[in-house]
C-alpha cells in the first residue's frame, strides 16, 4: 500500500531538478495551476524588465544608474529576465503536472525564488509575481556592488554586460560562480551553443549568458531571439565578499525592449545582418601566379562559416588577395565581425580593411583562438544599396609562415545609427548620423551631395572622393590591392559618381538608378573637390 | 520515513555479477543538456571501428553530466546531483547498471568532486558555501569502495575557496587549494598533501588561475594562465616540490585548456593549437630546460580543432577531447600509439555533453590502475 503511494506521488511529480519534495517543509506549499502559453510569457517578460507593475504585483526595487549610483527605475535589459528564467526552470511556474515547481532548497516556480520567499506571497501561483519577485531580488544584487563583485562600466543598467555580477550573485556570490574556478575547463565554449559542454562546467551567470546567446526552444522555436553579450576576462581570481570597478567587456550590447530608433526608422530584422561568406558569389581571391608557396590558396571542406574555408600562408608583400562584396540592407552603424575559423588558420595578425560608408576602415583579426565563431572587430558605418567591401591581403601584422591566414566570411549587424548630426564635430564617420561622412573633422553630406574637387571622382558607396589614377576600374580602392587581379576585380572598383560642387552635373537625379551611376572617371567633366 | 523510503528506492540493489568492461574501454557519461538524463557508454575501438554500448542510466538532472572516474574493470564512482546541489550523493556504479550509494550529503550548491585513489573513493564535499574570505568549508571524505559497511572517514576538514584534486596522484593524495585566508590577494593557491595531521601545504603556485594539476614522476604539472599572452591562451608549467618557489618551467604554450592527463610515466597534453594534435611522452623522457622542451612527440587526430586529452593509458593510447569552436560540437577520439591510426569514438549531436570518466585498464599487462581521475 505504501509502494503504491509513493509510485504515485513519483508519476504525479514531474522530471527534472525543481519538483515538489515531499521530505522538506517550504513557505509555500505547491498549488494547482497553468503555465502562461508562449506569447503570454513574452509579454510578461516584456512588461516586467520595463518595469510596467500592476498594483498586484510585487514592487520591483530601483536600481543605482550611473557613474554617482543615483536610484532610478530604469528598466531592466530585455532578453536577461527570461535567460535567468531558461537558467532556473527551463521557463516552468508549473510542472507538467500543473504543480508548483518547486526545488528541494525550497526555490519557488519559473524564476526559483528562495530569498526572502516569504516576503513575496503569490510566488507559488502566479507567474507574473514570481518574475516580479526575482526582477526585485535581481535589482538588489545589482545594488548590493560594494560586496557582489562591483561595477562594469557606469553601471548603465541597459547594457547586458552589466548585470555580470548582479546575476552572479542572483545564485549566490561565491567562489564556485568565480569563472576562475579552477574546475571549469579553459576556453569552454559558450553554454548552449552547438558545441556546449555540461551545464556543471560553467559558473551560474555564464549560464544565464550562453542562454542570452543562444536560448532555450519552447513550443517548438526559440523563447526569443538569441542576442550577442561579451564575457569579462578580467575578473578577480578572488572568493568572499569583493568590489571592483571594471571596464565593459568589448563590445558592450544595450538591450533596450523599446528601440530607440533614429529618424528613418529602425530596419526590419531582415534587413539587419549582412553575411559575406566565402561561398557566396561575391567572392573572389587572387594569388600572384609566381608559383611561390606563399601565394598558395588552399581550401578547406569544414572548419569555417557554413562548413568551408580558404586559407593562405601569410607574404610580405602580399601574394594573395580575398574580396568579398555585398550590399548594404539598411543605414546606420554595424557591428562588424569576422570568422574564426579551425585549423590551419591560426595567424595572429589578419588585417582586414573594409570599404563601406565612410573613409576605408582598418582591423586586425585574431585567429589563433579556438574558433568556430565570430570575432567582434569594430564598427563600421553603412548606408542602404550601397556597396560593402572587406578586403584581406596575406600581408599580415603576422608573418609567422607556419600560422595560416584564414579567409572565411564577416558578420556585420545593425546596432543603431550615429549620434552626431551634420555639421557637429566627429573623428569618424561611424559618429555621424544617417549617411553623412565625417569629411575634415565634421559630419557632413557625402560627396555624391557635395562633389568632388580637383582630380577626384566621387564614390558613391563610400561618399568619398578618391583620386583619379587615370588606369581605369581596376584601381583605386587605395588598399594595394591594384596588382594582378583577374576575374572578378571589377565588381570591387569604386562606383563614381558625376557631380561637380559647381555645375551639378547630371547626378543628383540620377540617384535612385545604380546603373547610371558608374561613371568612368574620364568622362567626368565636372570640377571636383578632393576630400581625401 | 519519506526519505528514508526514496533513498531505498534510489539505492538500487546489486544484481548478479554482470561481466566486466573490457580493457581500454572508454567510460563516458553523456545527456542532451537539454534533457535529464544521463547514460554511461562504454565505449571501445576494435580492427579501428568504434563500437557503443549502452551501460544504464546513471543521473536525472539537465543538463548537468556527473563528474566521476572509473575504479576498475567494472565499477565507476561518480558524483550525481539527482534534484537538487543540495542533494548530492557518491554513487559506484557497476557493469551491471546497479548502483550503490557510498555518500549521500547535504551539500549546498555544489556536488562533491570524486577521485580514487588505491581503489578508494575520495570525496571533496563543500560541507557550507559561505561567501566570506575564509571560503567554504570542504571535508576529504574517503569511503571503502569493497566494505559497504565501513564509515566513511572524513581525514582533513578545511575552509578554503576551493579544493579539487591533483589528477595522477596515488600516495599521497594531493589537492589543489584555492585559499586567500582573507588577504584578498587574486589567485593565491597551493598544493596541499593529506597526510596524518590533515592537508599540509607543499607548494605554493604563481598568483595567476591555475587548472589541471597532475602530479606524476615526482614533480607537479599544472596549466597556468599565460600572463604574458592574450587572455585565452595558458602554459604548461612543470614544478619540483623540492623547489617550492619557483614559478615553473614552460613546457608548452598555446591556447589555454591543455588538461595534462597521466597514467604511470606516460603524460598526455595538449598542443595549444587547432590543428588536432597532442603532445605524449614518458615523463622522464621530458627535458623542460630546452627551449623548446623535448620529450613529448606529436600525435594527430587528422581533424582540425583544439585537442584536449581526457584520459592514457600506460601503453600511451589517448582518448582526446576536440573542441571544434563554438558552431560545432566536439567529438570524442581514440588516439593510439604509432602506427594504429586514430579512431573516432563519439560525435555527438549539437548540445550533448560529454563526460569522460576514464579508461579501463587492462588487467594483465598491467598494475591496478591507481590513475585519479
Amino acid at each position: 500500500m505504501l509502494v503504491v503511494a509513493v509510485a504515485a506521488w513519483l508519476s504525479a511529480a514531474c522530471t527534472g531538478s525543481a519538483c515538489p519534495n515531499p521530505c522538506r517543509e517550504c513557505t509555500w506549499q505547491p498549488v494547482q495551476g497553468q503555465n502562461p502559453s508562449l506569447a503570454e510569457w513574452r509579454t510578461l517578460f516584456v512588461d516586467l524588465a520595463e518595469r510596467r507593475v500592476t498594483p498586484d504585483l510585487p514592487a520591483i526595487n530601483p536600481v543605482e544608474v550611473g557613474p554617482g549610483r543615483t536610484r532610478r527605475e530604469a528598466p531592466f535589459p530585455c532578453h536577461l529576465l527570461p535567460a535567468i528564467a531558461m537558467a532556473e526552470s527551463a521557463i516552468a511556474q508549473f510542472c507538467d503536472n500543473e504543480i508548483t515547481v518547486i526545488s528541494f532548497d525550497c526555490g519557488f516556480g519559473v524564476m526559483q525564488v528562495t530569498s526572502g520567499a516569504a516576503g513575496y506571497p503569490g510566488i507559488e501561483a502566479r507567474a507574473d509575481i514570481n518574475v516580479a519577485a526575482g526582477a526585485d531580488i535581481l535589482a538588489t544584487k545589482w545594488n548590493s556592488d560594494s560586496s557582489f563583485g562591483g561595477r562594469f562600466g557606469d553601471s548603465d543598467p541597459v547594457i547586458l554586460e552589466s548585470w555580470y555580477f548582479a546575476t552572479w550573485a542572483y545564485n549566490g556570490f561565491v567562489y564556485r560562480n568565480n569563472p576562475n574556478n579552477p574546475d571549469f575547463p579553459a576556453n569552454r565554449p559558450p553554454f548552449h551553443s552547438p558545441g556546449s559542454l555540461s551545464r556543471g562546467s560553467y559558473p551560474y551567470q555564464e549560464i544565464v549568458w550562453g542562454y542570452l546567446g543562444y536560448p532555450l526552444t519552447k513550443g517548438g522555436e526559440p523563447f526569443q531571439t538569441g542576442v550577442e553579450v561579451s564575457y569579462p576576462t578580467n575578473v578577480p581570481d578572488r572568493g568572499g565578499l569583493f568590489s571592483v570597478d571594471l571596464a565593459l567587456p568589448e563590445p558592450s550590447h544595450p538591450d533596450p525592449c523599446s528601440e530607440d530608433c533614429p529618424p528613418s526608422g529602425c530596419p526590419p530584422a531582415d534587413r539587419r545582418t549582412l553575411l559575406l561568406d566565402d561561398a557566396d558569389a561575391g567572392f573572389t581571391v587572387t594569388g600572384a601566379e609566381t608559383g611561390a608557396e606563399t601565394s598558395t590558396v588552399t581550401t578547406h571542406a569544414e572548419g569555417g562559416f557554413r562548413d568551408g574555408f580558404r586559407s593562405a600562408p601569410p607574404s610580405r608583400p602580399a601574394t594573395v588577395v580575398a574580396r568579398w562584396v555585398g550590399t548594404a540592407p539598411a543605414t546606420g552603424v554595424f557591428d562588424f565581425a569576422g570568422f574564426v575559423p579551425l585549423d590551419p588558420a591560426s595567424n595572429e595578425g589578419v588585417v582586414v580593411t573594409v570599404g563601406a560608408r565612410g573613409e576605408a576602415a582598418r582591423f586586425v583579426l585574431d585567429q589563433g583562438v579556438s574558433g568556430g565563431v565570430f570575432a567582434p572587430l569594430g564598427t563600421v558605418k553603412l548606408q542602404e544599396g550601397a556597396r560593402v567591401v572587406v578586403i584581406v591581403d596575406n600581408d599580415a601584422d603576422d608573418q609567422e609562415l607556419s600560422r595560416a591566414i584564414g579567409l572565411d566570411a564577416f558578420r556585420l549587424t545593425w546596432r543603431g545609427d550615429g549620434a552626431v548630426a551634420a555639421g557637429g564635430a566627429c573623428t569618424t564617420s561611424v559618429e555621424c548620423a544617417g549617411a553623412a561622412v565625417c569629411d575634415g573633422g565634421v559630419c557632413a553630406a557625402g560627396c555624391e551631395v557635395a562633389g568632388c574637387a580637383g582630380a577626384a571622382v566621387c564614390d558613391v558607396d563610400t561618399g568619398v572622393c578618391a583620386p583619379v589614377t587615370g588606369e581605369g576600374e581596376g584601381e583605386g580602392e587605395g588598399e594595394g590591392e591594384g596588382e594582378g587581379e583577374g576575374e572578378g576585380e571589377g565588381d570591387a572598383a569604386p562606383r563614381v559618381f558625376a557631380r561637380s560642387v559647381d555645375e551639378g552635373c547630371s547626378g543628383a537625379g540620377d540617384a535612385g538608378e545604380g546603373a547610371a551611376l558608374v561613371v568612368a572617371a574620364a568622362a567626368l567633366g565636372c570640377r571636383r573637390r578632393q576630400r581625401r | 520515513m519519506w526519505c528514508a523510503l526514496l533513498l531505498a528506492l534510489t539505492t538500487a540493489a546489486p544484481t548478479t555479477a554482470a561481466p566486466p568492461w573490457p580493457a581500454h574501454a572508454v567510460l563516458v557519461g553523456t545527456a542532451s543538456i537539454d534533457d535529464t538524463t544521463t547514460t554511461l557508454q562504454v565505449l571501445t575501438v576494435q580492427d579501428g571501428v568504434a563500437r557503443r554500448a549502452e551501460a544504464g542510466v546513471v543521473a536525472h538532472q539537465r543538463g548537468v553530466v556527473p563528474v566521476g572516474a572509473v575504479v576498475d574493470d567494472h565499477r565507476v564512482v561518480l558524483s550525481v546531483q539527482d534534484g537538487s546541489a543540495r542533494d548530492a550523493r557518491v554513487v559506484v556504479h557497476d557493469a551491471g547498471g546497479a548502483q550503490r550509494t557510498l555518500l549521500h550529503e547535504a551539500a549546498p550548491g555544489q556536488a562533491p568532486l570524486v577521485a580514487v585513489v588505491d581503489g578508494r573513493a575520495v570525496a571533496f564535499v563543500v560541507r557550507e558555501l559561505d561567501p566570506t574570505p575564509a571560503g567554504s568549508t570542504f571535508d576529504v571524505v574517503r569511503v571503502e569502495l569493497d566494505d559497504p559497511a565501513a564509515e566513511r572517514e572524513v581525514v582533513a576538514s578545511r575552509r578554503a575557496l576551493w579544493v579539487t584534486p591533483v589528477r595522477g596522484a596515488v600516495e599521497p593524495l594531493r589537492l589543489l587549494v584555492k585559499d586567500d585566508a582573507g588577504s584578498g590577494v587574486d589567485g593565491a593557491a597551493h598544493i596541499d598533501v593529506v597526510d596524518a595531521g590533515g592537508l599540509q601545504p607543499s607548494l605554493a603556485l604563481p598568483r595567476v588561475p591555475v587548472r589541471s594539476p597532475v602530479a606524476v614522476g615526482g614533480r607537479l604539472w599544472l596549466e597556468v594562465d599565460d600572463a604574458l599572452a592574450a587572455r585565452g591562451r595558458a602554459a604548461l608549467r612543470v614544478f619540483a616540490p623540492t623547489k617550492p618557489h619557483e614559478q615553473g618551467a614552460v613546457v608548452v604554450r598555446g591556447l589555454a585548456g591543455l588538461s595534462p592527463v597521466a597514467r604511470g610515466d606516460t603524460l598526455a597534453v595538449g598542443t595549444g593549437r587547432k590543428d588536432g594534435t597532442v603532445l605524449v611522452g614518458r615523463v622522464e623522457d621530458v627535458d623542460e630546460r630546452r627551449r623548446p622542451a623535448r620529450g613529448l612527440l606529436e600525435r594527430r587526430t587528422g581533424r582540425a580543432g583544439v585537442a584536449r586529452p581526457q584520459g592514457v593509458t600506460a601503453a600511451g593510447d589517448v582518448v582526446v577531447w576536440l573542441d571544434r569552436g563554438v558552431a560545432l560540437p566536439g567529438e570524442l577520439w581514440w588516439v593510439p600509439a604509432p602506427p594504429s591510426p586514430p579512431t573516432l569514438l563519439v560525435a555527438p549531436p549539437p548540445r550533448t555533453a560529454v563526460v569522460v570518466y576514464g579508461v579501463v585498464a587492462a588487467p594483465p599487462a598491467a598494475p591496478a590502475t591507481k590513475e585519479a581521475r
